[in-house]
């Protein structure tokens, strides 16, 4: 073949998809010389060819293409094929182009010379870049229990997916060549090392942000791990090899924003963004939310410290309110709650403000946070075992901290309920700190309705009931007043069951009038309905009807507490 | 961190330890915790001193000899700080406190001094003992910046106690010893809100460190002048310009400033009018910096309370305007144009019509040299305010500095057009010698197309970027 056909039989085969052609020729021994001269035409060639519409997809058109590209990767100019395929991938390309190009990417690196860390760092960002822009499936979407299976099948998912195995593949060999157990020679250049270790920690770190935070990271047991899953072991697996302790990666974390902050430092430094503490979130969850077992993480360092450390991260997550995220965080922190033993935080521990902080981050994510029964649950379910951790001292304090900024009436019962159970738990074990003067100072708190006699009991019920079961407990359990909750009666009274009663008549009134309303057919838009949603008659008197039950309920309830009561001071029932 | 050493072979098993006779009890209570047996004496008598960072290799195992983790095996040295009872397990805070330079010694731990009857799954089972074998390399002194730039170095002398540390705004009570070299220059017993520093010739770097103080904690501190008294010394403590400090302070005692979190949505309302009150002081006595912080503080307290109702929503309102507006005006007073800019944003964003924000908005685009930008700012002004005499005065100032802009532009341009027109000229005359009048041709020293270059094959587009980055530089 002349030599100036060369590249002009090359596109026209690409064009006909006549690929072995092109294969058998670049193989070709006596072609070698022409494939090194030509080795930027072929790229632009074979990108063109990638990038056009007409172009038929097919395995084998894929395999040419990477083959081609990776032959040049070998033969030609390192630094140019380098800035070649450099503009091809900033270039705004398919997902499917962008993989082709990593492996020839990998192999021109890998020839060029340990010292240029800047330039390793430079294709590690703009790689990095295209992977954060992958598109998401339907950001903002709760995926509840199975739907998050599904979500596998989703095509930006599978993207996402292979894009990310071939992104643990494109690190691989030199994660190796820069491992710090791997044998060392006295030819090394440890400041070049570590600069590019450090190149390799930041662009890892990266790897672990968007999207794969928001992918289904979870498998149960049982089931085999899906590909992404995998895929992210391997990342937190290379990245192990190059950081020796997780728990210094929020001061690298640091670091590199600081020097993001002053563009003046480092001349590679200013490229894309730094990565965040984010990304060490999806890591901590991975190791204790998932069990991954992990060398980087050194058997040394205390219970309280790992739990204090990693909670911090937990909370970032569950903050973000990006929903498969916050499920992230949640696993996590229930993961966490396994390391530490029962009452093993110390009363001390609750200087730390990550045990405050938490609790908002999760009463903000019962109440309002992500639309998704299925976290506000899981947010709710870790209150107790949470609780079981710190020292009963710690525990007081943080339920009596709570209880007054509770507005949630859901919330305020699961906290009486807690409350209720380590006053059980303090009578039995006979430890003081549910009693005496500290449960003197909650029960006002407990024992009183939000809006007195106008409170809206359908509301509150969850809340009211719980402190109705709460002084029905103390008043049958603690006939000898070991707990010193007598002295509050007068307020259980006063402040609580008197205005209850009276709210109870009103509100049957109230309700019992509607219904007869409705069932004269007169106007239906009575007071009460109007935050509801429009209903047939039948419906809004079903509605009456279960209220008009709950008040039963409640009232049958209030009329024990009342006989309780009665039997316990010996004073007739109000 | 990393040294040339062949890592140990990866055996999961070693031989079972039981410690010899020339093991130490090195628990307090001599309980038989933690035993410590040297397997190769250290250099010197020094022992770190608390608080500091220490270097260490170590491979730890179990009573029956299964390795669980090792640093070695990991090629990266183990890193902590000793003493602070939060970060390792109790027994090596005891254990690597005893050890000297280039020690290698065994650590034999129960498990009350490490991970306890709930053990640490998966690597570590319940009620373990563990055994480490630990080398200790070397330690720096603690670096308590937030740049780990060495600028406050923090020695223990005694440990505190607790967990819990002062916040910003906490009064704290201690008393301190300063020295510069050989001469002490302040010796006191003071009681002071962190944060109100300066105000009581207490340096920064002082400060920042009694954030990481526990309480009754007595530590040495090493400032660099950065973080002491600066290029400008302190006249009143008689401390000159550039010096190195060291101070010893104990902190007594403290009353932690309550939390944003723990206050309800009145409350902070509440203390974002005392901050309000405490910040117009500190302006009116020309520290604005302290004042700024105290603005900054309404912020945080109230921009995300939404909570509010009625006439407390408006009175949140009025405050969160009149914070980014002060702290405007503490940013201009600072020189710190782009803050300025920022809170202004902000305060526009509140309320776009607010005549100070307007006015400071122009007073800082000027600052960072975008008169025209400005312009509009105090034109706005002018708008619903004709009388506005100060912003009409800026306007005339913003027209000025935007006629200045342009004659230098013009300068500018007009030197790089001669420049061209004697390229174009030169160009042609060598066109004409040569006899080659081809237009299309691109060459090398023609580098005001670009287009052209991206129109060109890229091989060729290689060297070109190269010589044209060459002659922007020059350009420069």
């Amino acid at each position: 073949m002349s030599a100036d056909l060369f590249l002009p039989n090359i596109n026209r085969w690409l064009e006909l998809g006549q690929y072995q052609q092109i294969k058998n020729v670049i193989l070709d021994r006596a072609h070698t010389p022409k494939v090194r001269e030509h080795g930027m035409d072929i790229i632009l060639g074979v990108c063109n060819h990638l990038n056009s519409e007409k172009t038929v997809w097919s395995p084998e058109m894929e395999e040419c293409c990477e083959f081609s590209l990776l032959m040049v990767a070998q033969l030609s100019n390192p630094k140019e094929v380098l800035i070649a395929l450099q503009e091809q991938v900033a270039e705004f390309g398919s997902s499917s182009k962008f993989k082709i190009l990593l492996l020839p990417f990998q192999a021109v690196l890998l020839r060029l010379p340990d010292k240029q860390s800047n330039i390793l760092n430079m294709v590690l960002e703009t790689i990095g870049e295209h992977v954060s822009s992958l598109p998401l499936p339907s950001p903002g979407h709760c995926f509840e229990g199975k739907e998050r299976i599904l979500l596998d099948t989703d095509s930006k998912v599978q993207c996402i997916s292979d894009i990310y195995e071939a992104l643990a593949e494109f690190y691989a060999p030199f994660v190796k060549q820069m491992a710090l157990n791997r044998i060392q020679t006295k030819l090394d250049d440890q400041t070049c090392l570590r600069e590019r270790r450090r190149v390799l920690k930041k662009n890892l770190l990266k790897t672990m942000e968007q999207p794969l935070m928001c992918m289904d990271l979870h498998f149960a047991e049982g089931k085999s791990p899906n590909l992404l899953r995998r895929t992210a072991e391997k990342l937190v697996h290379h990245l192990s090899c190059v950081c020796g302790d997780f728990f210094s990666l929020p001061e690298v974390v640091h670091h590199f924003q600081g020097k993001h902050q002053c563009p003046s430092s480092s001349a590679f430094d200013d490229g894309s963004p730094p990565p965040t503490l984010k990304s060490l979130g999806t890591i901590f969850y991975l190791i204790y939310g998932e069990q991954l077992p992990c060398v980087s993480v050194p058997s040394v360092y205390s219970q309280e410290f790992v739990f204090h450390t990693v909670l911090q991260h937990a909370d970032l997550l569950v903050r973000s309110g990006e929903p498969l995220v916050v499920h992230k965080g949640l696993l996590l922190i229930q993961g966490l709650l396994k390391q530490v033993g029962n009452s093993s935080l110390s009363l001390d521990c609750l200087d730390h403000p990550i045990h405050f902080q938490i609790f908002q981050s999760l009463i903000w994510l019962a109440v309002s946070g992500v639309n998704s029964r299925e976290f506000k649950i899981l947010s709710v379910e870790l209150w107790r075992p949470y609780l079981d951790k710190l020292h009963p001292g710690a525990r007081y304090h943080l339920l009596q901290s709570l209880l007054p900024t509770l507005e949630h009436p859901g919330l305020r019962g699961v906290v009486i309920k807690i409350i209720k159970d380590q006053i059980a738990l303090c009578l039995d074990k006979d430890m003081p700190y549910f009693l005496h003067d500290r449960l003197s100072a909650c029960l006002p708190l407990i024992w009183k309705l939000p809006q007195d006699v106008e409170t809206d009991l359908l509301e509150h019920m969850e809340s009211i009931m719980s402190s109705l079961n709460l002084a029905r407990f103390l008043l049958l359990r603690d006939k000898l007043n070991a707990s010193g909750f007598s002295q509050q009666l007068p307020i259980l009274e006063v402040q609580f069951m008197e205005p209850l009663a009276r709210a109870l008549n009103l509100s049957r009134a109230h309700y019992e009038l509607e219904l007869s309303k409705i069932g004269s057919g007169v106007s239906a838009m009575c007071n009460v309905l109007v935050t509801l949603p429009e209903m047939s008659l039948d419906q809004q008197k079903s509605v009456m009807k279960s209220a008009l039950n709950s008040f039963d309920l409640l009232e049958s309830v209030l009329a024990r507490v009342a006989e309780c009561l009665h039997s316990y001071t010996g004073s007739p029932p109000t | 961190m990393e040294v040339d050493q062949p890592i140990v072979q990866d055996s999961t098993k070693t031989e079972p330890y039981t410690p010899g006779p020339s093991a130490v009890d090195l628990t307090p209570d001599k309980d038989g915790g933690v035993l410590k047996e040297i397997k190769q004496a250290g250099t010197g008598d020094e022992t770190p001193p608390l608080g500091s960072s220490v270097n260490v290799h170590y491979t730890g195992t179990l009573t029956n000899g299964n390795k669980f983790d090792s640093s070695r095996d990991r090629g990266e040295k183990f890193k902590f700080n000793l003493g602070k009872g939060s970060s390792v397990i109790k027994a090596w805070d005891l254990g690597v406190a005893t050890m000297k330079r280039g020690e290698v010694a065994v650590l034999f731990c129960k498990a009350n001094y490490a991970y306890g009857e709930n053990g640490s799954p998966p690597k570590i089972p319940p009620n373990a003992t563990l055994v480490f074998e630990v080398e200790l390399f070397d330690w720096k002194l603690e670096d308590l910046t937030k740049a780990s730039d060495g600028g406050i170095l923090r020695q223990t002398l005694k440990v505190g106690g607790g967990y819990s540390s002062p916040n910003e705004e906490a009064l704290v009570e201690v008393s301190l010893v300063g020295r510069h070299g050989d001469t002490v220059f302040d010796q006191r017993e003071l009681s002071f809100n962190l944060g109100e520093g300066l105000e009581h010739n207490i340096p920064d770097g002082v400060e920042h460190a009694l954030l990481k103080f526990k309480k009754q904690e007595r530590s040495l501190l090493k400032l660099t002048p950065a973080y002491g008294f600066g290029t400008a010394g302190n006249e009143q403590l008689g401390v000159p310009p550039n010096a190195n400090l060291e101070y010893e302070v104990e902190l007594k005692s403290f009353e932690k400033a309550k939390e944003s979190w723990s206050m309800d949505a009145e409350e902070k309302l509440e203390q974002a009018k005392l901050c309000k009150e405490k910040g117009t002081n500190h302006f009116k006595t020309a520290k604005y910096a302290l004042a700024n912080k105290q603005y900054s503080k309404i912020v945080t307290l109230l921009e995300f309370e939404k909570t509010l109702k009625d006439e407390k929503a408006t009175e949140r309102e009025q405050l969160m305007l009149a914070a980014y507006l002060n702290q405007a005006m503490c940013c201009l007073k600072l020189n710190d144009f782009c803050a300025t800019r920022d809170h202004c944003h902000k305060a526009l964003e509140m309320d776009p019509k607010n005549e100070k924000g307007l006015f400071r908005m122009g007073q800082a685009l000027l600052g960072i040299h975008e008169p025209e930008e400005a312009k509009k700012h105090f034109e706005a002004i002018l708008q619903f305010d004709s009388n506005n005499k100060a912003a009409a005065n800026q306007v005339v100032i913003c027209n000025a500095k935007i006629r200045e802009q342009r004659e230098k532009d013009k300068k500018l341009y007009s030197s790089i057009f001669n420049k061209m027109a004697e390229n174009d000229r030169q160009k042609a005359l060598r066109n004409k010698a040569m006899e080659m009048p081809e237009p299309t041709q691109w060459d090398n020293e023609d580098s005001e197309n670009t287009t052209a270059v991206e129109l060109k094959d890229p091989l060729d587009s290689v060297p070109c970027t190269e010589s044209e980055d060459s002659e922007g530089s020059d350009e420069n």
